[in-house]
């Protein structure tokens, strides 16, 4: 019968070949196209949360804060009297703000807009209502001027952004002029001419305009023509306005124009204040109004969506360059040039963003330690597995007269055909489930760009070089003999080993001494010592298993039991799970540990971070609270605690050295702070008792820890020292932590309420509440009962603010990251130990065929099942446990985890030994289901026909 | 030119500390056509001795020239030609010499594909072998669907396939019934009969040595015996089969006695030995053997049977007398 050539073609033959393993390598190309998927999805996820993390931390700045703005205390005006124009006010300022932003970098310079100007009076004038019976309370006045309204500014449209609803944009006032005196010369005043009359204030004749927003003129009950009284004379409402666009930037930098601000300086009385808009060239006035001051306000809008992921490191660095350059400005005076610098907290935005992924890409490098050491075992572990079954024909062909290098090529293009197309629909896929995040701008920071596909085709190469490797013994073609001992490789093996605990060693070495990478980037290091302690581990545990079987061996052999003798005897001889399986398990469990315990650590000590942020769990602040307020507070479910806060304003610490104070100016200024002491120490139990009553007839009081820091305020030692407090003698009576944050940053004293008008209040009046919860109380469900007993009032809770910290996208892809991992990490050493299991179940089937002839049953035959797999499954989830537990070192070592924690460093890694439990049960849990899946699945091989076949 | 020449031939193999010499000095020539059997027990070398032959081993001292090719000398490259073109190779175990997912004609093809032959030829040379076993209608069978020696026949027509000059065999008939052994054995007979192939079989089943012209016997990694067999028929046409045994002397005298001889004489560390005219005597060597053969009735002088020292110690004994 002829042949047709194509049958016997070495393609044909191939495929016949790959037809004999086609579980195998099915199960394989399933594994490479998930890992492809996970290796596409992975790098973009991370761009797209670069991105959004970059988004909301720029907008979450702000607009005030976020535009670069600089402030002078004066103005740089030429001529301001008697006859100002826009030019001679506002010239060398527009001038010097052209030539600044033409200073700042690209991309910084492209996205700052037009400058914005403004000029506001520092405090508010007290004023009061022309019809006191009309009026709500006090009234006080900020007066802020739009150069760009200038009525002959180069736009004299104006800037467009109020509306006039009722009267007209105010007029400019000027000090009207009087004649030099001999007085004013020092001799005759020929020739002096005019000077301006400070001694002459704005009349009804002449009053100052000034105009105000439509819900503050209603607020302060004031009408178009309605004149009231201050500092400044008669001033006049002239209009009343509307702003076009109430959102537009302009008004975050001058406040208070909207609406008016009701707040109770100490007394019953409220007092209205809002920000009244002039008359540009009125500004004159207030620079030369001796008790007016006045700060110059000017700022470029920078819109969020002007910082991407392919320009926020540059964008950074110009916006700090910007920050740190001293700006001249030229004054009229000819005296020293002044300078100013221009700041942005934009950039610290972006810094944190940018940290926070370098801290969650960090995190994520080395959680893919877990899931890529288990896929390269794994594939090494089904390589081998493949070769192994082949081995009998491969050495046939090598006596035919194969070379190795064909056998080896042929091997290789067979892991092509099995990772290649899986890998490169998987990549597609991927690119169709998270778009975007690649370019050749290198958008989505270093994350994206090429990664998304070379790490696809990594994976698609990868079963290729397995396979190529493992297709033909190293040791050459050479037979060896099988009676010879196998550790007769036991040099090269004990080598490799000892490399690798060097490699380990080093590696770890290295990360420490490097300290946190500044990068945001994927950290190849943090991959990679993970990886290598866990290989190191491995092979230490491998070396030790034996001994320990060998004890177990020993025991057993005093048995009766049969199993226990065989188990411990193959177990120590034939091993059925080699170094690739073992690390596997290790990494799986190091990774869930590591997860747990990094997770546990971050969220410890963001909780205690955010409730010292706001003081307590919930906080209330804005109103005066009665009695009854804090009472129904207190009844609110859930509450444990209320302490009610006053503050009495700012006053003079004089420590007394010998009974004397450094005198007049001495001191140090601090925050006055009236409380309930007895409710206090229900909360912050190391407050001291008695501080209701006077010792040795002076005021006890609590200083904060940073005053007593400052060796200045109290010399030595602090609790007992007199002092003075404004006029009242005190005495320290004890000191708090800094980590107690009852609302003031810093440099406070806190005396008992008892006291309160001995330090300078009518009375207590606490407008802050510090709520301490129930444990295990719904923090947030206490918030909205305090919010219901006190409406209009603002409160915070910790939960809140831990909340904003968690819903960063980094915060949210961190979370996801090292669950992902665990998860991923356990399954795929799950898969790892069914194919070392499947792998061993061809000596095993021999055994147990011996075995069977010889009459045992099937239960104990689970049994032998038992000792392959168990004692070292153990002894690597032991190992692996440890290394999870010493991991979280590795990255609080390397990585600033502060972006999470809002803001505080954890000193230490936090364990919570419930869910390790949970996490290491689970695991086993998982290993076991592999583990009897991988016996099912062997179990149809009749153990007759392999002791009939022999090995084949 | 003999076909295999090897000259104290040694293989040692070191593990752990363990040393195992596989062979220790083999000497061995067969000739161009010759079919050859090598026997021994378990252990003797002979495996071994087959892999350093087949180029799958190398060896550790000594010499081996096959067809020209200097196994020590050769590097991995020409290694591969030899394997290809010089020497084909037949396992003991069936399942060992053929790939169970390819057909007995697709088997063969392999064998070609791999040494590089042209493709149009394949099919034909495939065909052409099978024909020679009789396996014509065996060609698409897969090796689970032949008998164990049709499974072994093919293993000799895949040998067979790149037309080496030498056929190497271990155990061929290891594993097969009576019938089935006398089928491969048969089959390897013609092929040196008919194909002037040099065939080599090791085995140690000594059934098979009936079936070959020239059986050498190896012992502890060194030649023992070697036994010629001959059919010689007679005037009246009756074929009388012969069998005689050597022991194998190598280069420098050494040869080794039979077992059996050994231990029915008690021989033991030293021996003495004898020069007569046309053989050698062998005798024990202890004070005992010595005495007895002193009481040992004194044969003439002319006895050619006297060894040249008995001579001489009767001579001195008579000088002496």
């Amino acid at each position: 019968m002829t042949i047709s050539p194509a049958r016997v073609s070495a393609l044909r033959l191939m495929l016949r070949r790959a037809r004999a393993d086609a579980r195998s390598l099915v199960l394989l190309a399933l594994l490479t196209g998930l890992v492809a998927l996970a290796a596409g999805v992975v790098p973009r996820a991370m761009a797209a949360t670069s991105a959004a993390d970059l988004a909301v931390s720029v907008s979450s700045v702000s607009t005030p804060t976020r535009d670069p703005s600089a402030v002078l205390t004066t103005l740089p005006a030429t001529a301001i009297w008697p006859e100002p124009t826009h030019e001679s006010v506002y010239g060398i300022l527009d001038a010097s703000i052209a030539r600044i932003q033409d200073a700042a970098d690209e991309p910084l310079r492209t996205a700052m807009g037009e400058a914005q100007e403004a000029v506001i009076t520092k405090d508010a004038i007290g004023v009061i209502h022309p019809d006191l019976a009309r009026s709500p309370g006090d009234l006080a006045l900020r007066l802020a001027a739009d150069p760009a309204d200038s009525a002959d500014s180069a736009d004299s449209a104006g800037s467009g952004r109020v509306v006039y609803i009722a009267g007209a944009a105010p007029v400019s006032w000027v000090y009207p002029a009087r004649a030099a005196t001999a007085e004013d010369a020092g001799g005759p005043a020929e020739g002096l001419g005019a000077l301006p009359d400070f001694a002459a204030t704005a009349t009804s004749a002449h009053p100052f305009e000034f105009a105000l927003a439509k819900d503050a003129a209603a607020a302060m009950k004031l009408t178009v023509g309605d004149e009231v009284t201050g500092s400044l004379g008669v001033m006049r409402l002239s209009g009343i306005f509307e702003q076009t666009d109430p959102d537009d930037g302009y008004w975050q930098h001058v406040t208070g124009v909207t609406d008016a601000e009701i707040t109770y300086p100490g007394n019953d009385s409220p007092l209205f204040t809002a920000t009244a808009l002039v008359n540009p060239l009125s500004v004159g006035t207030f620079l030369m109004s001796g008790e007016l001051g006045v700060y110059t306000r000017f700022w470029w809008p920078l819109s969020a969506a002007s910082v991407t992921p392919a320009n926020a490191a540059e964008m950074s660095s110009a916006l700090h360059r910007f920050g740190q350059t001293l700006f001249p400005l030229s004054v009229p005076d000819g005296s020293a040039v002044r300078s100013v610098t221009v700041s942005s907290s934009l950039a610290d935005a972006i810094d944190t963003s940018r940290g926070r992924m370098s801290a969650t890409l960090a995190v994520l490098s080395l959680c893919l330690a877990g899931p890529v050491g288990a896929v390269l075992a794994v594939f090494a572990l089904a390589a081998r597995s493949v070769a192994l079954r082949r081995s009998a024909v491969t050495a046939l062909m090598v006596a035919r007269g194969a070379r190795a290098r064909d056998l080896r090529v042929v091997a290789g293009a067979e892991g092509l055909a099995v990772g290649v197309p899986v890998a490169v629909v998987a990549a597609v896929v991927a690119a169709a489930v998270v778009p975007g995040g690649y370019g050749a701008g290198g958008e989505g920071g270093d994350c994206g760009g090429i990664l998304p596909w070379a790490l696809p085709l990594v994976v698609a190469l990868s079963p290729a070089a397995f396979f190529a490797v493992t297709a033909v013994d190293g040791r050459g073609l050479r037979l060896a003999r099988r009676d010879l001992s196998p550790l007769a490789r036991g040099r090269v093996r004990l080598a490799l080993e000892i490399g690798a605990i060097v490699l380990a060693g080093l590696a770890t070495l290295l990360l420490v001494r490097r300290g946190v990478a500044s990068a945001a980037a994927f950290d190849p290091l943090l991959t990679l010592a993970p990886l290598l302690l866990a290989l190191a581990v491995s092979v230490v545990a491998l070396r030790l298993l034996p001994v320990l079987l060998g004890a177990a061996a020993r025991i057993a052999r005093r048995g009766r039991g049969i199993v226990a003798f065989i188990g411990t005897a193959r177990a120590t001889r034939e091993p059925a799970l080699g170094v690739a399986a073992v690390l596997a398990l290790v990494l799986g469990v190091a990774v869930a540990v590591f997860a747990s315990a990094t997770l546990t650590t971050v969220d410890r000590t963001a909780r205690a971070a955010a409730h010292n942020a706001v003081g307590a769990d919930v906080r209330a602040t804005g109103a005066l609270f009665s009695d009854a307020a804090v009472d129904a507070v207190a009844a609110v479910p859930g509450v444990a605690s209320v302490v009610p806060l006053a503050t009495a304003g700012a006053s003079r610490l004089a420590p007394l050295s010998n009974g004397v104070t450094g005198g007049a100016g001495s001191g140090t200024s601090v925050t006055v702070l009236i409380t309930d002491t007895a409710a206090l120490r229900a909360q912050h139990p190391d407050v001291p008792v008695g501080l209701s009553e006077r010792i040795d007839g002076r005021i006890p009081m609590l200083v904060s820890r940073d005053l007593v820091d400052i060796e200045s305020t109290f010399g030595g030692q602090a609790t007992g020292a007199h002092a003075r407090l404004g006029i009242t003698d005190v005495v320290v009576a004890g000191v708090m932590d800094a980590t107690v944050d009852l609302g003031v940053d810093r440099d406070w004293v806190l005396v008992d309420k008892s006291f309160a008008r001995d330090v300078g209040a009518n009375r207590f009046g606490p407008s802050t509440l510090l709520v301490e919860t129930d444990a295990g109380a719904d923090i947030a469900g206490v918030a909205d009962g305090v919010r219901a007993e006190l409406p209009g009032v603002r409160v915070d809770d910790a939960a809140a603010v831990l909340g904003v910290v968690q819903a960063a996208p980094s915060s949210v892809a961190l979370r996801a990251v090292l669950a992902a991992s665990a998860l991923a990490g356990a399954l795929l050493a799950a898969l790892a130990l069914f194919v070392a299991s499947v792998s061993a179940s061809t000596a095993r089937a021999r055994t147990l065929g011996t075995l069977r002839t010889m009459g045992m049953s099937v239960r104990p035959a689970l049994g032998l099942v038992a000792w392959e797999i168990v004692p070292a499954t153990v002894v690597a989830a032991l190992v692996g446990t440890g290394l999870g537990l010493v991991l979280p070192w590795l990255v609080l070592v390397s990585t600033d985890l502060g972006p999470f924690t809002a803001g505080a460093t954890p000193a230490a890694p936090m364990y919570d030994s419930a869910q390790v439990a949970l996490v290491v049960g689970g695991f086993v849990v998982i290993a076991a289901l592999a583990t009897t899946l991988a016996v099912v699945a062997a179990r149809r091989t009749s153990p007759a026909t392999t002791v009939k076949m022999g090995e084949e | 030119m003999s076909a295999i020449e090897c000259r104290d031939l040694v293989r040692i193999y070191t593990a752990e500390g363990v040393e195992v010499q596989a062979l220790q000095g083999l000497t061995l020539d067969v000739e161009r056509g010759e079919l050859t059997a090598v026997v021994g027990a378990s252990g003797s070398g002979k495996s071994t001795l087959l892999n350093v032959l087949s180029g799958l081993d190398v060896p550790s001292a000594g010499s081996a020239i096959v067809e020209g090719h200097d196994l020590l000398a050769m590097r991995e490259r020409d290694r591969v030609q030899y394997r290809r073109k010089v020497v084909g190779f037949v396992w003991q175990q069936t399942a060992r010499n053929l790939v169970p997912y390819l057909t007995a004609e697709e088997n063969i093809v392999l064998a070609l594909a791999v040494a590089g032959a042209p493709r149009a030829g394949r099919a034909a040379r495939a065909a052409e072998l099978l024909a020679l076993f009789d396996l014509s209608a065996q060609a698409d069978s897969r090796p689970v669907q032949l008998s164990g020696g049709q499974q072994q026949r093919v293993a000799i027509a895949v040998a067979l396939a790149n037309e080496p000059a030498i056929l190497l065999a271990d155990e061929p008939t290891g594993e097969l019934d009576e019938h089935n052994s006398e089928l491969v054995l048969g089959a390897m007979r013609d092929v040196n009969e008919q194909l002037g192939i040099t065939v080599l079989i090791v085995t140690h089943d000594p059934g098979v040595s009936e079936h070959v012209r020239r059986t050498v016997q190896i012992r502890d990694g060194r030649t023992a015996t070697e036994t010629l067999r001959r059919v010689t028929v007679s005037d009246s046409g009756i074929e009388s089969h012969t069998a005689e045994e050597f022991a194998v002397l190598d280069r420098v005298g050494r040869l080794q006695l039979p077992a059996e001889y050994v231990h029915t004489l008690g021989l033991r560390d030293r021996v003495r030995l004898d020069l007569t005219r046309d053989h050698v005597e062998v005798f024990r060597g202890d004070a005992q053997a010595i005495a007895d053969a002193a009481t040992t009735p004194v044969a003439s002088d002319d006895d050619p049977a006297l060894s040249r020292r008995a001579r001489r110690a009767l001579s001195e004994g008579e000088a002496g007398a």
